[in-house]
Parts: C-alpha cells; sequence; structure tokens
C-alpha cells in the first residue's frame, strides 16, 4: 500500500527550493513536495517507521515528522516549529500528504525589511525526541573510525570501506525573506 | 507553570510516536551474501514476540550498523499475522571482501614530473572469522611526510578486533614484510587501538615499525598518540564542521651513512592536524586544512648533537560533487587544491623541502575504496 501511494510521487529529481513568506515578523517556509520524491526519502517513508525532518537555520529548528501506520492505513504526522507549538494529526492519503507537507511551517522570526536565511533540512530514521536527539545521531554515525580525514594508513582504509558512505540525508538552500 | 498546564506542555513536547511500541513477531534478514542471519539478529539484541518503542529500534539498528562486516543496515515494518503484529525487515549491505586506496597527484616542476609528496597506494582484502574479528592482507606503498618516516612498500597481514570497552573500541595488530630492499630482519610489529571518547572525541593510540635497506640500512620505531575533536558531518566529504587533532610522538631512527657508521636520532614532539569545511551550496565545498609539527631530535653516532625541527603544510580546497551529494552507493568530486608544504626529511633527494603546489582532481568513492587522480603545478 505505501509503496502504490509512494509510487504516484514522480521519479526523483533535485529538489525544489522552498518558499518563504513573512507574517507580521513571523518567517514561514513551505517545503518542496519534490523532497518526499527523493530516493532516499522516499526509501524511509515506506519503512512504516517515523521519517523525521529537522529544519534549522542559524538561530532555530522545527520539526517534522511522518509515519505510515501499516494496519490503520493512514499517515501519523507531527509538526513542531521554531516556537514549540506542535501540530499532530492523522492523514488518510498520499495526497492529501503533500498537502499537509506544503502547508507552511514557522522557522525564525524576523528583526528588519529583509534577512538572508541558509536553511538546512536533514532527513533521519525514526523519531528524533529532540534537537539534541538528532545531533546525537548525527555525531555517532560514524563510529569509531579515526577521525583522521587526510591519513592514508591501512587502518583508515580497512575501517573507512566499513563505514556507510552516506549515513544521512540533507539539503542546504540559501534563502531571503522579506516583508 | 500550574501543573495541569505543565502535564499538557509535557504531553505535546513529547514526540508523536513515543508511546507506539510495536509488536515484532519475526524477524527477517535480507540481502545477506557471506554473513550469518542469526549474527544479525544477536547482534539487534531484538527478540521476536517482544514489543520495542522507535528508541529501541534505533539503537538495535546502530548496534548492526557498527558491525565491520555491515556497510549499512536499515529497517523496515510488514504487517504481521495478526493486527497490530509487525515483521521486523532488516536489510544489510555487507561490507566488501576487497579494499582499496588508489591516491596519486602528479606535478609538473622544472625538468621533472614528480608525484605528489601526500600518495598513497594499498590493495587489500579482508576475511571476517566471526562477530568481531577480522583478518586482512594488504600491499601498501608507505608514503609518508614526517621527518622520522620515510618511504617503503610493504606486504602487510593484520587482526581487528572490535566491539572493545562495551563496542567504543577497536584494536589491530599488524605483521609487515619489507618488499625490495629488505634486509635481514623479516617481519616488523605494528599496532593501532582506536577508542570513542565521546561521541565527538576520539583517541587513537598506534605504534609502528620499519627496517629495510641491506647496503644502507634505516630503521625506525614510533609511537603515537592522537587525541581528535571532530564536529564534521561526514567520515570522508564533510562538508561542514571542524576536525582537530593533536598527538604526542616519539620516534627512534637508526641510518646507515654511505661510510656504514650507524647514526641514531630520538625525535619527540607534538604533531597536529586541523581542518575546517564551509559549504558554499548543496555540491560546494571549500577547506582549509593545516599539518604540522614541532619536534626535537636528539642524535648520536656519525654526528651527535641536538636540534629542533619543523614541518607542516597549509591547504585551501575547493571540492564539488559531480552528482547527487546523499547517493550512499558511490561519490565522484572534482578537487581544486593549493597547498604550501615545507617538509624537512632526511632522504628524498627528488623533492624539495619547500613547495607550492596548485592541483585539480577528480575522486572517486564506492564501497570498495577509493580513487582520486590529479594533475598540478608545483613551483
Amino acid at each position: 500500500m505505501v509503496s502504490a501511494l509512494l509510487a504516484l510521487l514522480l521519479a526523483a529529481a533535485p529538489p525544489d527550493r522552498p518558499a518563504l513568506t513573512v507574517a507580521g515578523d513571523r518567517v514561514l517556509v513551505a517545503l518542496p513536495p519534490s523532497i518526499l520524491k527523493q530516493k532516499e526519502v522516499r526509501a524511509r517513508l515506506d519503512s512504516a517507521l517515523t521519517t523525521t525532518f529537522i529544519v534549522k537555520t542559524k538561530d532555530s529548528n522545527a520539526r517534522i515528522e511522518i509515519r505510515y501506520d501499516l494496519w490503520d492505513e493512514v499517515y501519523r504526522v507531527k509538526r513542531v516549529d521554531a516556537e514549540g507549538r506542535v501540530a499532530q494529526q492523522q492523514i488518510a492519503n498520499a495526497a492529501q500528504l503533500e498537502a499537509w507537507w506544503r502547508t507552511p511551517v514557522e522557522i525564525a522570526r524576523l528583526a528588519g525589511d529583509r534577512a538572508a536565511l541558509d536553511l538546512e533540512l536533514v532527513v533521519l530514521p525514526f523519531s528524533a525526541a529532540d534537537e539534541s536527539d538528532a545531533r546525537q545521531w548525527l555525531s555517532k554515525s560514524g563510529g569509531t573510525r579515526d577521525p583522521s580525514i587526510d591519513s592514508k594508513s591501512v587502518i583508515d582504509a580497512l575501517i573507512g570501506t566499513t563505514l556507510s558512505a552516506r549515513p544521512i540525508v540533507s539539503y542546504r538552500w540559501s534563502l531571503e525573506a522579506r516583508r | 507553570m500550574r501543573a495541569p498546564a505543565l502535564l499538557l506542555f509535557l504531553a505535546l513536547a513529547l514526540p508523536a510516536q513515543a508511546e507506539e511500541r510495536f509488536l515484532i513477531e519475526r524477524i527477517d534478514v535480507v540481502h545477506l551474501v557471506h554473513a550469518s542471519a542469526d549474527v544479525i539478529r544477536a547482534e539487534s539484541r531484538l527478540r521476536e514476540g517482544e514489543k520495542y518503542d522507535e528508541s529501541e529500534l534505533r539503537d538495535a539498528n546502530n548496534r548492526i550498523k557498527r558491525l565491520p562486516f555491515v556497510l549499512d543496515a536499515a529497517f523496515r515494518l510488514e504487517r504481521g499475522s495478526v493486527r497490530d503484529a509487525y515483521v521486523l525487515v532488516i536489510a544489510v549491505n555487507e561490507t566488501k571482501p576487497f579494499f582499496y586506496l588508489f591516491d596519486s597527484v602528479f606535478y609538473h616542476r622544472k625538468r621533472l614530473v614528480e608525484i605528489d609528496t601526500e600518495d598513497a597506494l594499498l590493495l587489500g582484502g579482508r576475511w571476517f572469522a566471526g562477530r568481531r574479528d577480522v583478518f586482512h592482507l594488504a600491499a601498501i606503498a608507505h608514503h609518508p611526510v614526517r621527518p622520522f618516516e620515510t618511504d617503503y612498500s610493504s606486504l602487510q597481514a593484520g587482526y581487528t578486533r572490535y566491539g572493545l570497552l562495551g563496542d567504543r573500541a577497536f584494536a589491530t595488530l599488524t605483521v609487515d614484510r619489507v618488499l625490495g630492499d629488505t634486509n635481514e630482519v623479516k617481519l616488523l610489529p605494528g599496532a593501532v587501538a582506536g577508542i570513542s571518547l565521546a561521541p565527538k572525541r576520539t583517541l587513537t593510540l598506534s605504534y609502528s615499525t620499519y627496517d629495510f635497506g641491506k647496503f644502507l640500512r634505516r630503521a625506525g620505531r614510533i609511537f603515537e598518540a592522537r587525541f581528535a575533536h571532530n564536529t564534521t558531518n561526514h567520515p570522508f566529504f564533510p562538508s561542514e564542521g571542524t576536525l582537530l587533532s593533536i598527538a604526542p610522538v616519539v620516534a627512534r631512527t637508526d641510518t646507515e651513512a654511505p661510510n656504514h657508521v650507524m647514526s641514531h636520532a630520538l625525535d619527540a614532539g607534538i604533531d597536529m592536524h586541523a581542518a575546517e569545511y564551509w559549504p558554499l551550496t548543496q555540491r560546494t565545498t571549500l577547506a582549509a586544512v593545516g599539518d604540522g609539527g614541532v619536534l626535537r631530535i636528539v642524535t648520536h653516532g656519525d654526528t651527535t648533537g641536538a636540534r629542533v625541527a619543523g614541518y607542516g603544510s597549509a591547504m585551501l580546497r575547493l571540492s564539488r560533487a559531480l552528482h547527487d551529494p546523499n547517493d550512499s552507493e558511490f561519490q565522484n568530486r572534482v578537487e581544486l587544491s593549493l597547498r604550501a608544504a615545507s617538509r624537512r626529511r632526511d632522504l628524498s633527494p627528488l623533492r624539495r623541502d619547500t613547495s607550492m603546489q596548485l592541483n585539480a582532481a577528480w575522486v572517486h568513492r564506492n564501497a570498495w575504496g577509493l580513487v582520486r587522480l590529479g594533475l598540478g603545478y608545483a613551483w
């Protein structure tokens, strides 16, 4: 069922850029649905386990969680904006999921008339209770490898090729918010 | 905050799936070629018929990923035989039995074409003897850059034990047989131990030896303890973060002069490495990398005395991924590097002690290893 729903999403292409809007002094970001079509993201959503999306700026984070419930055949979704406001609901199908995904989420506050924002989206498997949990996941993903990246001993090659080439998926954009 | 409001806040702050526990009626392991599914199930520490939440499944996934013969492991759930029961499917991508590294930059210099002073060549194979035991055999061209090290080629056999100190450390024992200009010394011992002190901090202890030269013998024993702090976001191609490491080093070298008088040197000092990575775009990264060290060298023999020697290099590197940087199967990149190097080596007749180097390189990495080929100009 999940495969069928996700198959409706088109073949993966590089994700579009997020759209920023400003409401008062609040900066809202709408993530492009093409994120959900990326190969790694599709595989995670297909797992029926939670996929966590961390939306990061320099000063704040928002979080989105999506899990497909195999028995109830609904998506269980949750959104936590930069102010810590939580919204969670059930979504019946992939089309409604895409519509919900487009809903802007607050990511920052705007001090002047415009601001440049470096936005990063990190996709994590499993649920992430909070940002420190996500950071811990990121930092642990390197295992116990000798961290001397430029060292070229046989041990580095031996251990280096026992690590996943890419433990996570992340995207980064430079955007501008205007009133 | 009043108690009901606090309870409401805590309820909302908890992740939506925190209470969700999954009854795992069966664990299926798929895509295995060499390893046993029982080893994967055992390392997950999950039991069929029990309920687990996502944090427990995540920990199990991490444990499996840390197995040395596992390149990647992905969990997914499928419907079980009754409502609210699940089959946990663990898809495992195994480590390859062979590994290689070919890293060379060819420089044009007046009247000479020379190989980069930091090139590396090795080709090896490994055999997993158990859950945490790995034997390897590799041919290596040692091409180090520090004053107390030297160039030679060897055939190395080694044993690595993972999962020490509660999954926080590994240890490797090696023996090397020098290829080419050998003397009566048959086997050279070595050892490496890596310990994860914290998620971003590691300690690596290493001991290595070399001894070769039938007519002009050169031998060395090197011990170093390297402490590293690593906040980079990727083990091979970081796009942001900082890597700092510092290592006290002690080395004893014995060098035979053309008059066959042996001179002995005791080197003691500090070796350092620092790197900072900045993302410029989704695919482009700028890195500033510095290496260096200071040694006090006490010599006896043909010449006797004490001196302080320094060495180091500074590099700016612009790198760009040629396709999706999130691709887990392989990576292709191009790099443009500008490096200033100051080396102080006792035996390197074809290389100058100081140089400026500009090179462009192509890098390919997959689960088998890494190839880096470049062309450059040195002056």
